[in-house]
C-alpha cells in the first residue's frame, strides 16, 4: 500500500520511511483528522487547479538535507550547493503563495523569500545561479578586464592565468559572505524541509483515501471492530480478474480468539489484512475498511510462518515455536500487543501440536492479549472466543466446480461458533484443485481406516 | 565548409578512430567557428572526456574551449574545477561515477574539463532534455573507441576524426577509415522492412519473399553453429539485431546462395567483424544493409601521432580525399593557415 502512495519528490519518499510508529491517541487522532482536512480539500472542486499546481511543484523538490545540514554548520557552499538552494528555496515560495491564497492551513510553510533575495540579486526569479557579477563591483570590473585581455592574442597565458587566480579567490570571499548570510534562516530552511516533506506525503495519503476506499478509524479504548475490512491487494487482484472481494466484518477484544476453518476460506487473509489495518492506523493512515474503532497496541506481532528458516538451520516448526516463545516473552513483559498466529504448530503431529494450541489460547486469554489464532485442529478446549468462516454455501455447489470459480462458492463472513470440531474439507478441496484421483481415492480408504480404528 | 551542415542538426557526434585520432581538436576547432552563428549550442561527452592529461598514453590533450552563451554538462567534479564563469540550470539527480551532472550557461569563456553520462540510453534522454534550454545543437564529444554514441539512434549526424594515432602507414590510415566510412555509408533497408523490424531489439529474424518476418529463435549469433539448417528455412534475407561477429560473416559467406542473401542490420554500430571478414562478404555476393544511416558530415584529419611522428598533412588529406570521394579537413593547419 505505501508503495502505491503518489509522492511526487525523492524528498517525501525518503523521509516516509523514516514516519514514526505513533503510540499515542492524541498523535493518531492529529495525523487522522490532517488526513481527512485533506481529503476534504482534494474532494473540493474549486481547489483541483492549485493542488494540481502544487503537485507539479512538489515534483521537482530535490531533495537537499545534505545542503541544509551545512548552512546549520555554517560551513562555506559552492555554486552547486547555493544552487540547490535557490532552486528549493523558489519552488517554497511559489507553493506557499499557492497555499495561502487557497487557505490550505493543514499544512504551512515557512517564508523562503530573504533566502531567494539573497542568491538572485538580479531579480530574475528563475532557479538559476552563478556568483553574479551584481555581487562586487570588483568581480564586474576583473570579468570585464578578463574578457578584454582574453580577446588580445598578444596577452600572455602568466597573466591569464594570475588574473583567474585572482578571480576564484574573489568568487570563494563571496560564497563565504552568501553563505553567512544564508545561516541565520537555517531554521526556515530545514523546516521547509520537513515540511514540504509533509505535504507531499499527506496528499498522497488524502489521494489514496479516495482510490482506496479507505475509512477514517475511530481511536477504541476497548474492542478494536471492523466493519467490511477488506485486503487492497487481493481485492486487486480479484478485481482484475473480473471478481469480487468479499469484505467481512471482525471484533477483536482483550484475550485469544480462535479462528477456525476450511482451507482456501481466506482465514490467513483476515490476519494478514488485520496486520496491515493494524499498523496503518498506528502510523495515522486510514485503514481498508467500511468502518473501523481501533484499539492502540505497542506491536504487531506476525506470525504467519513464511519465514526462510532452511538457511539459518532450523526446521520450519523450530523456527515457528522461537517466534511463539518471543511473542510469549512479550506478553509476559506487559507488552500490549496485536499477536496473529496462522496455523500455529501445524507442522507437527496433530496430538501435540492440538496441546500447543490450547496452551497457547490459554495462555492468551490468561493475559488478556489480543490475539486471533487459526488452526485446523479439532477438539480445542481451551477458553477463548471461537470464530468459523462460513465456508462451503451448501446450496450453491450443484454447479461445476473448478479452481476459478471455487471463491464463488465460499462464504467468506467469520460467525461465532460453539462447536469444537472443524469443517472437514482437505479432500473435496483437494479434488476440485484437480490433484490426482488414484492419490485421493487411496487417502479415501486410509481415512475410512483411521475412522474405523477410532471407532473400536 | 561542413559548418553549415552541422547547423542542420540536433545532435551531432565528434568520434575518433583511435585514441589521439585528433577528435578534441576537430571539436574545439567546430566551437571556434560556430560560436558566432547565432544558434545556441550545447556540450556534453559520454563518460569521462577532456582530461588535462591522457588517462592511457599520459600525452598533453587539448582543452575543450567553451565560448559564452554555450551550454554544456559535465560532472561535478570537473564543474568544480572550470576555468570560466559559468551559470547553473540543472543538477541531475542521477550519479555518475564523478558526482552528479551539471548544466551550465558559459557567462564567459573559457575551458572545462567535460564529462556526461555514461551510457547511451542517457545520453539520449539528455539530448531530448536540451530543448528546454532552447537549444538548437547538441554536440557530444566521444569518448575512446566508442563509435556507439555516433549511432544514428542516439545522435543524428556525426563527424568522423582519424589520424596518425589509428596508424602511421598512409594506406593503411586510409583503408581503416574506408572501412568505417563504407560502414557509415551502407544503405538502408526498404522502409516497409524497416518499419517491420525497427522495434526487434535482439535475436535473429528473417524475412521470407513476401516480406513476412519471421523469428528463428536463435538467441544469439555464437548459436548459430547449432542451428545451421534453420538459418536459410524461410529466405535468404537475415536480420541480426545485436551484434555482427566475424563468425557471422564467415558463415554467411561459405553459403552457396552467398549471391542471393542480404544481412541487414541495426545501424553500422553493431558491426564488430573486422575489415577483410567484411570485404570478402561483399566480394563473395552477398548484400548488408542498415535500418538506420548515419549523416556524416566530414572527415577530420591529424597528421600527428602521439609518438610524435607527423605525416605530410597534404599528402594525407588527398589520398584520404581519393580513396573516400568527400571533403576532407585538416583543421590545425586551416587553423594556422589563418593566423598566418
Amino acid at each position: 500500500m505505501i508503495d502505491k502512495l503518489e509522492i511526487q519528490s525523492g524528498l517525501a519518499k525518503r523521509v516516509l520511511n523514516t514516519l514514526p510508529y505513533l503510540r499515542t491517541a492524541e498523535a493518531i487522532a492529529q495525523e487522522l483528522d490532517k488526513t481527512e482536512v485533506m481529503r476534504n480539500i482534494l474532494q473540493t472542486s474549486e481547489l483541483t487547479d492549485t493542488i494540481t499546481k502544487i503537485k507539479v511543484k512538489l515534483m521537482q523538490v530535490k531533495d537537499i538535507r545534505g545542503t541544509a545540514n551545512r548552512v546549520t554548520e555554517l560551513q562555506i557552499l559552492d555554486d552547486i550547493e547555493l544552487f540547490e538552494l535557490k532552486a528549493f528555496s523558489l519552488l517554497v515560495v511559489e507553493m506557499r503563495e499557492l497555499l495561502l491564497s487557497a487557505n490550505i492551513t493543514v499544512v504551512t510553510l515557512p517564508d523562503l523569500e530573504p533566502v531567494v533575495n539573497i542568491l538572485d540579486p538580479e531579480k530574475m526569479r528563475i532557479p538559476h545561479f552563478y556568483v553574479y557579477d551584481a555581487y562586487s563591483p570588483e568581480l564586474a570590473a576583473l570579468r570585464t578586464k578578463m574578457k578584454t585581455l582574453q580577446m588580445d592574442e598578444k596577452t600572455e597565458e602568466r597573466v591569464l592565468d594570475q588574473l583567474q587566480f585572482e578571480h576564484t579567490e574573489l568568487e570563494d570571499r563571496i560564497r563565504e559572505k552568501l553563505s553567512e548570510q544564508i545561516h541565520p534562516y537555517k531554521k526556515e530552511i530545514n523546516e521547509a524541509l520537513v515540511n514540504t516533506a509533509t505535504l507531499d506525503i499527506l496528499l498522497a495519503k488524502a489521494q489514496q483515501t479516495i482510490d482506496m476506499q479507505l475509512c477514517k478509524p475511530e481511536i477504541s479504548t476497548s474492542t478494536t471492530r471492523y466493519i467490511k475490512i477488506f485486503n487492497p491487494q487481493v481485492k486487486e487482484v480479484l478485481w482484475q480478474e473480473g471478481k469480487k472481494f468479499q469484505a467481512i466484518d471482525i471484533d477483536i477484544k482483550q484475550g485469544a480468539c480462535l479462528i477456525t476453518g476450511a482451507n482456501m476460506a481466506g482465514k490467513s487473509v483476515i490476519l494478514k489484512t488485520v496486520a496491515l489495518a493494524q499498523t496503518l492506523f498506528q502510523f495515522g493512515f486510514y485503514v481498508p475498511a467500511e468502518q473501523a474503532e481501533i484499539a492502540l497496541v505497542d506491536e504487531v506481532l506476525l506470525c504467519i510462518g513464511d519465514e526462510q528458516s532452511e538457511l539459518s538451520g532450523l526446521s520450519s516448526y523450530a523456527s515457528e515455536m522461537l517466534r511463539v516463545n518471543a511473542i510469549v516473552q512479550d506478553v509476559k513483559a506487559g507488552k500490549n500487543a496485536l499477536i496473529l498466529i496462522d496455523e500455529l504448530a501445524r507442522t507437527t503431529n496433530p496430538t501435540e501440536g492440538k496441546a500447543i494450541v490450547n496452551a497457547m489460547l490459554d495462555f492468551l486469554t490468561d493475559k488478556g492479549a489480543r490475539s486471533l489464532i487459526t488452526s485446523h485442529y479439532s477438539g480445542i478446549k481451551a477458553r477463548c472466543k471461537k470464530m468459523r468462516v462460513k465456508g462451503f454455501v451448501k446450496e450453491h455447489v450443484q454447479g461445476q466446480l473448478t479452481i476459478n470459480n471455487i471463491n464463488e462458492f465460499i462464504d467468506y463472513s467469520l460467525i461465532e461458533d460453539t462447536l469444537d470440531s472443524v469443517p472437514q474439507e482437505a479432500m473435496r478441496i483437494a479434488r476440485i484443485l484437480g490433484v490426482d484421483e488414484e492419490l485421493l481415492d487411496k487417502a479415501e480408504e486410509f481415512l475410512d481406516d483411521e475412522e474405523k480404528k477410532n471407532r473400536n | 565548409m561542413f559548418i553549415e551542415e552541422i547547423l542542420k542538426y540536433n545532435s551531432i557526434a565528434i568520434v575518433g578512430l583511435a585514441k589521439n585520432a585528433g577528435k578534441t581538436e576537430c571539436l574545439n576547432y567546430i566551437l571556434r567557428k560556430v560560436k558566432n552563428t547565432g544558434k545556441r549550442f550545447a556540450l556534453t561527452s559520454i563518460g569521462i572526456d577532456g582530461e588535462n592529461r591522457d588517462q592511457v598514453c599520459q600525452t598533453p590533450k587539448p582543452e575543450i574551449e567553451i565560448f559564452e552563451d554555450m551550454i554544456f554538462i559535465t560532472s561535478e567534479m570537473h564543474y568544480r574545477s572550470k576555468r570560466l564563469v559559468a551559470e547553473i540550470m540543472d543538477v541531475s539527480t542521477q550519479q555518475t561515477s564523478l558526482g552528479r551532472l551539471v548544466t551550465a550557461r558559459a557567462v564567459s569563456s573559457g575551458k572545462a574539463l567535460l564529462s556526461g553520462p555514461a551510457d547511451t540510453g542517457s545520453l539520449k534522454a539528455l539530448i531530448q532534455g536540451m530543448k528546454r534550454f532552447d537549444v538548437d545543437t547538441t554536440i557530444v564529444d566521444g569518448a575512446l573507441s566508442r563509435l556507439s554514441l555516433s549511432s544514428p539512434a542516439v545522435t543524428e549526424a556525426m563527424v568522423l576524426a582519424t589520424g596518425a594515432a589509428v596508424s602511421c602507414n598512409i594506406p593503411q590510415l586510409v583503408r581503416k577509415t574506408k572501412y568505417v566510412y563504407d560502414l557509415i555509408c551502407l544503405e538502408t533497408a526498404e522502409p516497409e522492412m524497416i518499419r517491420q523490424l525497427i522495434d526487434i531489439e535482439q535475436g535473429i529474424w528473417s524475412i521470407d519473399e513476401n516480406g513476412k518476418v519471421h523469428d528463428l529463435n536463435i538467441p544469439s549469433v555464437f548459436m548459430l553453429e547449432n542451428n545451421k539448417d534453420e538459418v536459410f528455412k524461410y529466405g535468404n534475407t537475415l536480420y541480426v539485431a545485436g551484434a555482427i561477429s566475424d563468425k557471422l560473416l564467415q558463415f554467411l559467406r561459405q553459403q552457396k546462395q552467398i549471391k542471393e542473401i542480404t544481412l541487414i542490420i541495426r545501424d553500422f554500430t553493431k558491426m564488430f567483424a573486422s575489415m577483410e571478414t567484411y570485404y570478402a562478404f561483399l566480394k563473395k555476393g552477398g548484400t548488408m544493409k542498415v535500418l538506420q544511416k548515419s549523416k556524416l558530415l566530414a572527415v577530420c584529419i591529424n597528421p600527428q601521432s602521439p609518438e610524435g611522428y607527423c605525416l605530410d598533412s597534404d599528402e594525407l588529406r588527398i589520398a584520404m580525399q581519393e580513396s573516400l570521394g568527400i571533403p576532407v579537413y585538416d583543421v590545425k593547419r586551416i587553423e594556422n593557415q589563418l593566423i598566418q
